[in-house]
């Protein structure tokens, strides 16, 4: 029965043709870019080009990790992304098991269309609604919390709530989108399993433990591993919009402050550098995730 | 026992949708505002008195972003770009995602390919290089440049590939026995069950394409050319309040004519719109599903 | 078989990406170069230049015309028998973007409009070359007269490095960035209060209007003074609060001001003078009792606009423009009882306040391409645009200024010009309806340009010695800016009684101030707002000054000082 390794390998023909479109398109657009990254080792200079500017060794590393406010900028930005990634996957996830359990299909189509929407709005408009909304003195937020306590609360100001409001808020505007996938997901789940289920005297909450959650895990762990991949992203526009001097100590993002750096100096090696920087971390991430998830589970995300 | 039970369940199921309801509530709220605003008089909205209502309706603010040539010249560019960027990012999609789905004991080299096209994800060579290479390709300021560069969603593949899997093997591993090609497995049998999941992909890619603006900017030699996104940014977002600090009198007075607040509102609706259209259609298929066993038989 | 096509395809992509990155290109042609001596002289026959253009919203053309075909475009040709092609345009609003990424890949035409930021990096790239033979050469007497005697050399010499030009600067009127006070005098009215001549004053009016409800509705809905939460803003900036306590750390579209210290002959840095503790002591109590508006914050100019055009703020620290702001021009219908008047700003000890402005550069620079052939065409172009659109130019031609229709549609030409400079007009402006006031002749049309003849019309209506009815909003903002004690008028008198000054230091960035400048402003920043706001005490200025100095300040004072 077994096939020859020739004749298998003749059968795999089609599969490679049917990559090439996509290998020769990432090779051209996303692999010959890449050897940019030679200039975050360089002095670049644009005349100059990639192959006559000056090699400088790690200069440009040193530079940025030796400004003042680099490291609190990079913890702030694993905190925040950290934050942003666990309830990335938990509340996208809760929510479509919840989902999952309205039968009135009406109701159900009519929900997850509202909750998707905020995905639209953008940080510019949404920062001007939230500094309205969060106000001290005259937001909504805080004419609730009146009823409870004495004191109003400086949500955007305050340096120990700032990085909340921004994962808080960032939770409201992307989980609806988010959950989508998901319920994508729970569609694949063989029926049989629930009917199975069923029969042997399951309930509901029984049932979506032993057949939905186990159904949808793998997608879960591959968005998990993919996430990693965004560990010092911490979102530039949202932060860019909301943020203020009295909160820089725990608001400020690696990108606000390289933003702030090339606006007074237009160093392309430095941006590169930072996202040298970036990439290997992420890498190292998704990697040792890649291989957890595999060992642990026997789960290969791809 | 099982009444109790099937009680407790009524409970929970009444107490979820009304939980589900007032955060779908809390969801549209703040848009609803946005709406609002947005059909608002400039006047009103700068008062602050606009909550979830129109005040002195007034239409300026969508004749400020929609009265020019160039809004529509911007939704046709934006549009072919659909056309055109759509079914490309699909195909590679699906016929990236195919070969992959396979394990490495079929696909030996399939190892190999995943982890090429998965390193794209995390790492790039950046704005400048990307740039200095769609110059080359030569097809900077044409419809291509907001393509080619893009053509491939890795994240997209992945998730398609892992979708795959999902499929049941029995049928894959008899059809190839039968001895289908790998092309007519694809488009029978995968294709058609997975329609959730292709549904899913195909609303990321259109609101992908849709909201992307940066490249739009970049690519494009005239501000003619720009897509609608890029044209909408151009117009209200990036308003740089450095322009007022050194202008004259009377441009001050043309920048002072358009309110940034309501405008903003109104590219927001006008941005979103056919996203909102197309989206019942295809939620259809994401909340809804397929019955696997039906075609399993 | 597969693997000979992969190693094609990366050999190909090797080859291609070679030649992507090789840069520098530049292929010599052995054309003669054409000459055409003189200011205003002719090529012949005709040359082309590339240059690409930032675009402007409010840019319109008339039917049949655009960028390469309008009055502009025929006068180059007509004139200079320079033909100039666009080889892109991009909107203003993201422009940088753009241009940062065609410097960075060094794929740019000609003539490019930058900022001094841009404008360093391609003087250090080697990418745009030296004007001062071309100036000397081509600079039309006018220009000459403009830019070198009534300016000074200033915007010339911000542009210039190592004592040459590399750059036509864009130059503004640097009187616009004189802080004044926005005031209500109806809320000062109506509580017994005086016009402000001392910070002492106006804490008082500041606290009432806090406190003691200035609008009379018996309702605690008004804030005392507001800033926004950059502190550096032209609007509602807190540089005018500093300066009344003769203290400069501030200056709007500046990271550092630079002072002269008298007594050594030294440049020193403004943010690290003992004024600047006291003021920032000052505010800080202002916080703690509730005369500072306590979100300031999380304000921006367009929200203290709001503020002030609602009837809640009575107090904005702004510059001459504040009544533009959007939505402040609705005061007058939102707020009909409101009078805003534009005072100076009072100082600690009353006596007249001095102010420090920026450099003459308005943060843009044409610059010449390193092979452009002819570079004179800068200056060429410049000489043309001062002929006809200077005010103290004998060939004035409003045509290439705004062209009005029959119908009243306007069309703005003088955005389709290419080197667009030294023709500032906010002081002339002011100046002639300063003069139209001693006479209130009805007969300004026909010796007025165009638009200095529209203000007056509109400060007629407002003032209601004019019969046709007005739009109160538009003539409201004119005659705010325009009227004898209005707002620009006060920048006048600042300047008659030179009570003005200007940033010690002007030049292209030094190597560590392009380098430290941003995150000591950051610092300064976060120290600032902690120490108004009661999260640190007064004594964190000591430490910021320190580490000023520590985290490169001393080094770049060095540089400075060594040139």
């Amino acid at each position: 029965m077994k096939a020859l390794p020739s004749a298998k390998a003749k059968r795999n023909v089609p599969l490679h043709l049917m990559l090439l479109p996509a290998v020769i398109l990432v090779l051209i657009y996303n692999y010959i870019p890449m050897l940019g990254v030679v200039m975050a080792f360089q002095r670049y200079i644009p005349g100059r080009g990639l192959f006559g500017s000056p090699f400088t060794g790690l200069d440009n590393f040193k530079y940025v990790f030796g400004l003042s406010g680099f490291t609190s900028a990079v913890r702030n930005t694993v905190f925040i992304a950290f934050i942003k990634m666990v309830t990335g996957i938990v509340v996208p996830v809760t929510f479509a098991l919840l989902l999952n359990e309205v039968r009135a299909k009406k109701t159900k189509k009519i929900i997850q269309t509202m909750i998707y929407l905020p995905f639209f709005l953008s940080w510019v408009i949404l920062a001007g609604i939230l500094r309205d909304i969060l106000s001290p003195s005259t937001g909504i937020v805080n004419k609730f919390l009146m009823l409870f306590t004495d004191e109003s609360v400086y949500f955007l100001a305050n340096a120990g709530i700032f990085p909340w409001v921004i994962i808080i808020t960032h939770i409201w505007k992307e989980f609806g989108y988010a959950t989508i996938i998901y319920l994508a997901t729970l569609t694949t789940i063989d029926p049989a399993l629930y009917e199975a289920a069923m029969i042997d005297g399951a309930g509901r909450l029984s049932q979506t433990w032993h057949v939905t959650i186990p159904g949808i895990a793998p997608i879960v762990i591959l968005l998990s591993v993919l996430s990693l991949g965004q560990i010092l992203n911490a979102g530039f526009d949202q932060v860019f919009n909301l943020y203020n001097f009295s909160v820089y100590s725990t608001g400020d993002i690696l990108d606000t402050f390289i933003y702030r750096i090339s606006l007074d100096n237009l160093q392309f090696a430095i941006g590169t550098a930072v996202g040298l920087f970036r990439s290997v971390v992420s890498f190292v991430f998704v990697v040792a995730s890649y291989w957890l998830a595999d060992k642990l589970t026997d789960y290969r995300v791809f | 026992m099982n009444i109790r039970d099937s009680k407790a369940e009524a409970l929970f199921k009444k107490i979820n949708t009304v939980f589900l309801c007032i955060v779908a509530v809390l969801c549209v709220l703040p848009l609803v505002h946005v709406l609002a605003l947005s059909f608002s008089s400039s006047r009103a909205a700068g008062a602050g008195i606009v909550t979830l209502w129109p005040k002195e309706f007034t239409l300026e603010a969508y004749n400020y972003a929609i009265g020019r040539s160039q809004f529509w010249r911007s939704m046709g560019i934006s549009l072919s770009r659909i056309l055109v960027g759509l079914p490309v990012n699909m195909v590679l999609t699906v016929l990236t995602a195919y070969p992959l789905y396979m394990y490495s004991r079929s696909f030996k080299a399939r190892n190999f390919y995943a982890w090429f096209f998965f390193i794209t994800i995390l790492f790039n060579g950046g704005l400048v290089p990307t740039y200095m290479v769609v110059s080359m390709t030569g097809i900077r300021d044409t419809l291509w440049a907001l393509i080619l560069p893009t053509a491939v969603p890795v994240f997209n593949i992945i998730l398609l590939l892992n979708f795959f899997r999902r499929l049941p093997k029995e049928i894959s591993e008899s059809a190839y026995m039968d001895g289908a090609s790998h092309l007519r497995i694809l488009f029978q049998i995968f294709i058609p069950l997975s329609k959730p999941a292709l549904a899913t992909l195909i609303l990321f890619v259109f609101v992908f394409h849709w909201n992307s603006w940066f490249d739009g900017l970049i690519y494009m030699n005239s501000s003619e050319n720009y897509p609608l996104q890029t044209y909408l940014q151009n117009i209200v977002v990036a308003r740089d309040f450095e322009m007022y600090s050194s202008a004259t009198a009377e441009e001050l007075k043309a920048l002072a004519e358009v309110s940034d607040r309501t405008t903003k509102a109104a590219q927001i609706f006008i941005a979103a719109f056919p996203i909102l259209i197309i989206y019942p259609y295809l939620q259809k298929h994401f909340v809804k599903g397929i019955v696997v066993g039906s075609i399993k038989g | 078989m597969n693997r000979k096509k992969l190693f094609t395809v990366g050999l190909l992509s090797v080859l291609v990406l070679f030649s992507a990155f090789a840069g520098g290109q530049q292929s010599e042609s052995t054309e003669p170069v054409i000459v055409a001596p003189g200011p205003f002289g002719k090529y012949s026959p005709p040359i082309e230049v590339t240059a690409f253009k930032i675009t402007k919203d409010q840019m319109s053309f008339q039917p049949g015309e655009d960028l390469n075909n309008n009055i502009w475009a025929k006068l180059y040709e007509e004139e200079l028998g320079v033909k100039v092609n666009y080889v892109w345009t991009v909107a203003d609003a993201q422009a940088q973007n753009k241009v940062n990424v065609q410097i960075a890949a060094a794929d740019l035409p000609d003539i490019s409009t930058v900022g001094p930021v841009q404008f360093k990096s391609l003087y250090e790239s080697g990418m745009i070359q030296d004007l001062t033979q071309a100036w000397d050469e081509y600079a039309s007497p006018l220009v000459k007269q403009i830019f070198e005697e009534e300016d000074g050399g200033v915007a010339l010499g911000q542009v210039s490095i190592d004592g040459k030009l590399y750059g036509i600067p864009k130059t503004r009127e640097n009187l616009d960035a004189v802080p004044l006070i926005y005031i209500r005098a109806d809320w000062l009215e109506n509580l017994g209060l005086a016009v402000p001549r001392t910070i002492d004053e106006l804490e008082a009016a500041a606290r009432a209007f806090a406190f003691d409800d200035p609008d009379g509705n018996g309702e605690d809905d008004t804030l005392g003074i507001s800033f926004t939460g950059n502190l550096n803003d032209p609007i509602g900036g807190m540089n005018g609060l500093f300066m009344g306590f003769g203290a400069y750390p501030y200056l709007n579209g500046a990271k550092e001001v630079w002072l002269n210290d008298p007594s050594s002959g030294e440049v020193i840095s403004a943010s690290v003078q003992p004024e600047v503790r006291q003021t920032l002591e000052t505010l800080s109590r202002w916080y703690e009792e509730g005369i500072l508006d306590r979100e300031f914050a999380t304000r921006d100019l367009v929200k203290i606009s709001e503020l002030a055009s609602n009837g809640k703020l009575g107090i904005v620290y702004a510059e001459h423009w504040f009544q533009w702001m959007w939505p402040m021009p609705m005061a007058i219908i939102n707020v009909p009882e409101a009078e805003w008047i534009t005072i100076e700003i009072p100082t600690v000890d009353g006596s007249p306040a001095e102010v420090v402005l920026p450099g003459s550069l308005d943060s843009t620079v044409y610059v010449a391409n390193s092979s452009m052939k002819n570079p004179e065409v800068l200056v060429k172009m410049l000489n043309l645009y001062v002929k006809q659109l200077s005010q103290s130019s004998p060939d004035y031609a409003e045509d290439y200024h705004v062209i009005t229709k029959e119908d009243g549609e306007k069309f703005i030409t003088w955005h389709y010009g290419l080197v667009q400079s030294g023709t500032v007009g906010n002081a002339y402006g002011t100046g002639r309806i300063q003069e139209w006031y001693k006479h209130r002749n009805t007969d300004y049309h026909q010796h007025e340009t165009a638009w200095v003849a529209d203000m007056i019309d509109q400060i007629r209506k407002h003032i209601g010695d004019h019969e046709e009815p007005g739009d109160n909003m538009w003539n409201w903002t004119t005659w705010m800016w325009g009227n004898p004690e209005g707002a620009y008028s006060i920048n006048l008198k600042l300047k008659d009684e030179g009570r003005t000054f200007v940033n010690a230091y002007l030049g292209v960035d030094t190597e560590t101030m392009a380098d430290r400048i941003s995150s000591l402003a950051s610092m300064r920043e976060e120290v600032f707002t902690r120490i108004i706001m009661g999260g640190q005490p007064i004594s964190a200025f000591d430490t910021y000054v320190q580490d000023w100095y520590k985290l490169g300040g001393e080094k770049i004072l060095g540089e400075i000082n060594d040139l």
